[in-house]
C-alpha cells in the first residue's frame, strides 16, 4: 500500500496507521488493534509492555509530523514492525537496516538481543541513524 | 499549459515552472529533504509525479504525488524476494507504463533489479525473468552499482519492452517482462576479455524513438550505438564527430528520429566533459555526423551530467534540458543551438525530466 505523508493512506489490509498520526491520542489504539491481530499476539504467553518509540526527524517527515509513537510491544522488533516506516527501518527479510540504530533506555539492542531484545514498562525505543555513511550523500 | 522540469538532486527535489516559450522560471523546493532523488517523472497518463528517491541509511523508496508536489505517498512492501538471494539496494528510474495500461509502472533498482507495478505504486513485483536471468552469473555492477536505469516501451505492442543494466547489457522482452534475451550484438565492453559478450556490456542510457520504435539508441561506456532492428545489431557512431565515445546522458528529439543529443565526458579515467567546455552534441542523421553546440554554454567548465540529468519536451520547436552535477539547470527552446541557464546554486543534480505544470 502507499503510506501517505501527510494522512491520507490508503489502506489496504493494514489499520490506518498515517491517518491515525494526525491524532496522536489514536495511536496506541491502533497499534494494539494490530497487535491483536498479528500472529506474535496469539496464545505465545508473551508480556507486552507499553513503550514510547522515538523517531528521527527525517522519519516523522514520513508520518505526517509525528515523531513519538506509544505502542503495545514485547519486543524491539515488535515496536519497530507496528510503525508507519516500519519499511524504512527493517529491510525485505525483517531485518534490521545496517545504519539504524536503535537503543532502549539508552543501550544499543545490537549489544542485546537485536530485534528479540525485551522490552520493560515504559522503556524508551530511540531509533537513531548511524554517525557513518555520510561521505555517500 | 506551463512546463514543468522536475528536478532531482542529491538533496531533495526541486520543481522549475515556465512557461510555453520557456523563457521565464520559478523555482520550487527543495521537496522531499533528506532524499537523494535518482530520477523524478510525470505521468503523462494521469499528470502524478513519481520519485525514486533513496536515502542512504532508510533504503530507496518510490513517492507519489497526485498534486504536483504538495503532498506525497510512500510506495510499501518494495523489496525482492527471499528465493532470488538479493536485497533492493537503490531505485534508479520510474517509466510510466503503456497507454493501454493505465496503472502500470515500472521501477528499474540495484542490484539488477525490474519491478511492475499494476496499481500506481501501491504495489510492486519483482520481474524474476530478468532479476534471475540465466546470463546473470556474467554480469557486474558498474560504479554506480549494478543499476536497472532504462526501461522503454514500444508505443505499438505493450509485450515489447527494453531494459539496459550496467553492466548487464541491454534486454529486450516480447512477453512483458516475463522472458527477457540479451540484444548486445557489436557493443563493446573493453574491460571484458572477450570485448563483445553476449552479456556484460555497460550500457549508460538506451532510448527509443515512439515514432519509429524500432531505433533504439543508446550512450554506453563505450561508444554511442544506434540500432534499427529492435536492437538485434548495433552501430557504433562517435567516430563520426563526436570528442569521445564516453557518457552518461542521451536524448532525443520529439518528432524527428535521426535527431540524437549527448553530453560526452573525456573518459572512463577522468569524468568531466572534454576541452574544458560544457558542450552538447547533435547529430541530425541518425549519427553519421554530430555537431557541437555551444552558444550560452558556459566555458571553461568541466561538467558532468548524469544519465538522467537530460531531457526533451514535445512541444515545437523542441525544448532540451539538462542539469549538471555542479547544480546549474540549463534549457534550450531552439532543438539545441542556444542556451540560457535557468538555475544554479542547486545540490548535484542527478536528473531532469520534463511534463506539464497544471
Amino acid at each position: 500500500m502507499l503510506v501517505s505523508i501527510d494522512g491520507d493512506s490508503v489502506p489496504r489490509s493494514r489499520p490506518r496507521l498515517g491517518r491515525a498520526a494526525r491524532r496522536p491520542t489514536q495511536v496506541a489504539g491502533a497499534a494494539q488493534t494490530r497487535q491483536l491481530s498479528h500472529p506474535e499476539a496469539r496464545g505465545r504467553g508473551v508480556s507486552r509492555r507499553m513503550v514510547v518509540v522515538k523517531l528521527p526527524s527525517l522519519l516523522a517527515d514520513q508520518t505526517g509530523g509525528q515523531r513519538e509513537f506509544e505502542v503495545e510491544a514485547a519486543s524491539v522488533g515488535e515496536a519497530l514492525r507496528g510503525l508507519p516506516v516500519s519499511d524504512l527501518l527493517l529491510d525485505e527479510r525483517g531485518e534490521l537496516r545496517r545504519l539504524v540504530n536503535v537503543y532502549v533506555d539508552g543501550d544499543d539492542c545490537r549489544e542485546a538481543a537485536g530485534l528479540e531484545t525485551p522490552l520493560d514498562d515504559a522503556a524508551e525505543v530511540r531509533v537513531i541513524a548511524a554517525v557513518a555513511g555520510g561521505s555517500l550523500v | 499549459m506551463g512546463v514543468l522540469l522536475m528536478v532531482g538532486t542529491r538533496k531533495g527535489l526541486f520543481l522549475l515552472r515556465g512557461d510555453e516559450n520557456r523563457s521565464s522560471w520559478e523555482l520550487e523546493g527543495p521537496l522531499l529533504t533528506g532524499w537523494s532523488v535518482f530520477h523524478a517523472t510525470q505521468d503523462p497518463r494521469d499528470g502524478s509525479l513519481y520519485v525514486a528517491g533513496n536515502n542512504f541509511v532508510y533504503g530507496g523508496t518510490v513517492q507519489r504525488s497526485t498534486d504536483l508536489g504538495k503532498t506525497w505517498a510512500r510506495s510499501e512492501g518494495l523489496g525482492l524476494p527471499e528465493e532470488s538471494g538479493l536485497k533492493l539496494e537503490e531505485v534508479w528510474h520510474v517509466e510510466p507504463g503503456h497507454e493501454s495500461e493505465p496503472d502500470t509502472l515500472w521501477l528499474g533498482a540495484t542490484p539488477g533489479a525490474l519491478f511492475r507495478s499494476p496499481d500506481r505504486g501501491e504495489t510492486w513485483e519483482p520481474m524474476l525473468g530478468l532479476v534471475q536471468h540465466e546470463t546473470r552469473e556474467r554480469w557486474h555492477p558498474g560504479a554506480g552499482g549494478m543499476c536497472c536505469h532504462s526501461v522503454q516501451i514500444d508505443p505499438r505492442n505493450p509485450k515489447r519492452m527494453y531494459a539496459a543494466i550496467s553492466a548487464a547489457g541491454a534486454f529486450r522482452t516480447d512477453d512483458g517482462g516475463e522472458t527477457w534475451v540479451p540484444r548486445n550484438k557489436d557493443v563493446a565492453a573493453d574491460f571484458m576479455p572477450d570485448p563483445f559478450p553476449e552479456v556484460g556490456q555497460c550500457v549508460h542510457k538506451l532510448l527509443l524513438h515512439p515514432d519509429r520504435p524500432d531505433r533504439l539508441w543508446q550512450q554506453n561506456h563505450c561508444g554511442v550505438y544506434r540500432s534499427d532492428d529492435a536492437g538485434d545489431n548495433w552501430e557504433r557512431l562517435e567516430e563520426n564527430g563526436l570528442p569521445s565515445g564516453f557518457g552518461f546522458p542521451l536524448a532525443l528529439h520529439p518528432r524527428d528520429p535521426d535527431v540524437a543529443f549527448v553530453i560526452p565526458e573525456e573518459g572512463a579515467e577522468n569524468r568531466v566533459t572534454p576541452n574544458g567546455r560544457l558542450g552538447v552534441y547533435r547529430t541530425g542523421d541518425g549519427g553519421q555526423s554530430w555537431e557541437l553546440l555551444e552558444d550560452g554554454l558556459p566555458a571553461p567548465a568541466w561538467g558532468a551530467v548524469m544519465r538522467e540529468g537530460f531531457a526533451s519536451d514535445s512541444l515545437d520547436p523542441a525544448g532540451i534540458y539538462f542539469g549538471t552535477q555542479s547544480g546549474s539547470v540549463f534549457v534550450s527552446a531552439s532543438d539545441g543551438e542556444s542556451w540560457t541557464e535557468v538555475a544554479e546554486q542547486l545540490p548535484p543534480i542527478l536528473s531532469v525530466e520534463v511534463g506539464e505544470d497544471g
